[in-house]
């Protein structure tokens, strides 16, 4: 059975200015072992998505479609069913390691707070479970670190015991929003190393959200690129390396900074800025920035077209797209 | 591990200078009120009329009262009188306050309306008149006044915990604690609680002085503590007609309730500083 299955799902918020749609019509699925990426800059409801997933989204928002996890809509699950979920058989990384844990306990006690709480094993086990996850996660000398508090360590450190806090329970799913921004560079691979292996040595299901087409491409088993909470480009992460085709996909390709590129050469950016959520066309939600928009993008939803074997595009003018190279489109 | 921890707390609050001042003024009278539980210079209580007006001397430290009372006996024993009143009226702040601020925090909607309308509904009123109020209708005494004291507190606690608590929800590792399937009620005393606890106990401290101020205000004005039961407040309500014969009456407990609301007062500014490193670093 299909592990996770996503099916039109639709965030909308409440906002002062009128109802925000941060993700629309967003359908997707995840099979056991596999890893999804997802892409879009910042903004474009990817962690939205993520939070819709594992149901904690603020209060002023409303959520339709259908998550089945294991078969079971969770969006028709109690917040106590929920609770029973989340840090079980789904769980989450968040973006900030320097404030995702609670600096008034040891890093110890929060790593065996979700074994107490989800598999009920005893003091002493849980105990044993968190030095072993410790080690498992790269930290040094887990049996003393065990009592250190989170200000004692650093960044890449709490990230570690952030996903030792994620693993705990052997989730199915584990899901990484933008878990390296806030960190260096050299720790961000080693992070990203890090997750890559456990997720393969567990089996677990990957969601792993980031702005950054070379992380996700490195990473990743699948793609899913979003732009203003719609799916734009989906498919194998291969597929879609061989050819970018929408053209949202290609200018965020293409405004990747390369090294060993000429200095005068300036950076290529997409014109224009994120959508207001608010006011987006009915149509194509990236009509405003694209090159090849006309009346029909604006006022039609785009058919989505298998391009190729695992490779799905949404968009009306997919020829021309093809046709065209990315430096004509955004220069 | 907790070796070093006692250890730092100790170097910071050496290291604060209001929290060791106000420190030694709040030990001096608990000192004071646990020795007067055993023995005390002379009687608070006896009336011996012959012996009115003494001066300070060796059987009388600072003196005896219009009714030959010894004047050291009745602050002594007037602190614990103003320690049991002031405890009392704050625990019942404290826990109902706290309690209802937590969760005001936690449920939000309806449930933190209502709680907070209420206290600002009771806020409304000035909080020695309410006392005043209360007294009147249920009647003078200690435990009245007690229960006028921690009423009043009770909404002070409920707004500082559901401010601070709300802050601290908006946290991310409230957020990661949720994502590894915690409830709002763990969350609450797991996260929310520790966090804010220190920004409680300061105001816990400074309430603890008004608190005493409070009751020897009220027997002041006779709704306190009654007769015989020495108290500051009545101790001052009854030196005041003899202001100009023999001052000193009035200046002994008003110096004791003044030491009282004082060193509470540096106690918590004192503890801010050594519970929250982050404050008094900035400074």
């Amino acid at each position: 059975m299909t592990l996770l299955s996503v099916r039109n799902l639709t965030v909308t918020l409440a906002t002062n200015d009128g109802p925000a749609r941060a993700v629309r019509e967003l359908s997707f699925t995840l099979e056991k072992g596999e890893t999804l990426g997802i892409v879009g800059e910042s903004g474009c409801g990817k962690s939205m998505a993520a939070l819709a997933l594992i149901g904690l989204l603020p209060s002023m928002s409303q959520t339709t479609g259908r998550i089945d996890l294991d078969g079971q809509n969770l969006l028709e699950k109690t917040e106590a069913e929920m609770c029973r979920i989340r840090g079980n058989r789904m769980a989450m990384i968040f973006q900030e390691p320097m404030t995702s844990l609670n600096p008034v306990h040891t890093i110890g006690h929060q790593i065996m707070e979700p074994l107490r709480l989800h598999t009920g094993v005893s003091d002493d086990e849980a105990h044993r479970e968190a030095i072993r996850l410790l080690d498992r996660v790269g930290i040094p000398n887990p049996k003393e670190r065990i009592d250190n508090y989170p200000h004692q360590l650093s960044g890449g450190q709490r990230q570690r015991v952030m996903i030792a806090i994620a693993l705990s329970c052997k989730p199915h799913i584990l899901i990484a929003d933008e878990p390296t921004t806030a960190l260096d560079v050299t720790i961000q691979d080693q992070i990203l190393d890090l997750i890559q292996t456990l997720v393969r040595e567990d089996g677990m299901a990957l969601i792993l959200i980031s702005h950054d087409l070379g992380v996700i491409s490195e990473n990743t088993d699948k793609i899913l690129v979003m732009y203003g909470g719609a799916a734009v480009e989906t498919g194998k992460t291969e597929k879609i390396f061989e050819e970018l085709v929408h053209p949202y996909t290609q200018g965020l390709f293409a405004a990747m900074p390369k090294l060993g590129r000429a200095r005068t050469k300036r950076l290529v950016t997409i014109p224009g800025t994120v959508p207001d959520l608010i006011s987006l066309p009915s149509g194509c939600t990236f009509t405003d920035r694209c090159p090849l928009a006309t009346e029909i993008c604006r006022e039609t939803p785009p058919p989505v077209i298998e391009v190729k074997a695992h490779h799905f595009v949404a968009c009306h003018h997919l020829e021309e797209a093809r046709a065209r190279k990315t430096e004509e489109l955004f220069s | 591990m907790s070796d070093k921890r006692s250890l730092s707390f100790l170097s910071r609050s050496s290291r604060s200078r209001s929290f060791v001042i106000g420190g030694i003024m709040t030990l001096f009278l608990l000192i004071c009120a646990v020795i007067s539980l055993f023995w005390t210079p002379g009687s608070a209580y006896n009336i011996v009329i012959a012996n009115r007006f003494l001066p300070p001397s060796g059987d009388h430290w600072l003196g005896t009262d219009q009714f030959g009372r010894d004047i050291a006996s009745m602050l002594m024993t007037g602190t614990q009188n103003s320690i049991v009143v002031a405890v009392v009226a704050v625990s019942i702040g404290l826990f109902i306050g706290v309690s209802l601020g937590l969760l005001a925090a936690a449920r939000r909607g309806w449930t933190e309306e209502i709680i907070m309308r209420l206290s600002d509904f009771s806020f409304a009123f000035p909080a020695i008149l309410s006392a005043i109020m209360l007294t009147a209708i249920l009647g003078p005494g200690g435990v009245n006044s007690i229960l006028a004291i921690g009423l009043y507190n009770i909404p002070v606690f409920a707004r500082l915990t559901r401010g601070s608590a709300n802050a601290i929800w908006t946290r991310e590792f409230v957020m990661a604690a949720r994502a590894s399937g915690k409830g709002r009620f763990r969350i609450t005393f797991e996260h929310i609680l520790p966090n804010i606890l220190s920004i409680i106990i300061v105001q816990a401290t400074i309430l603890f002085a008004i608190a005493i101020l409070a009751e020897a205000a009220l027997s002041y004005l006779g709704l306190g503590t009654q007769p015989p039961e020495p108290s500051w407040g009545r101790m001052l309500n009854e030196a005041q007609t003899l202001m100009f014969l023999d001052p000193m009456q009035a200046i002994y407990p008003g110096l004791a309730i003044a030491i009282a609301v004082f060193g509470l007062n540096l106690l918590g500014d004192g503890l801010r500083d050594v519970l929250d490193p982050r404050l008094s670093r900035k400074r």
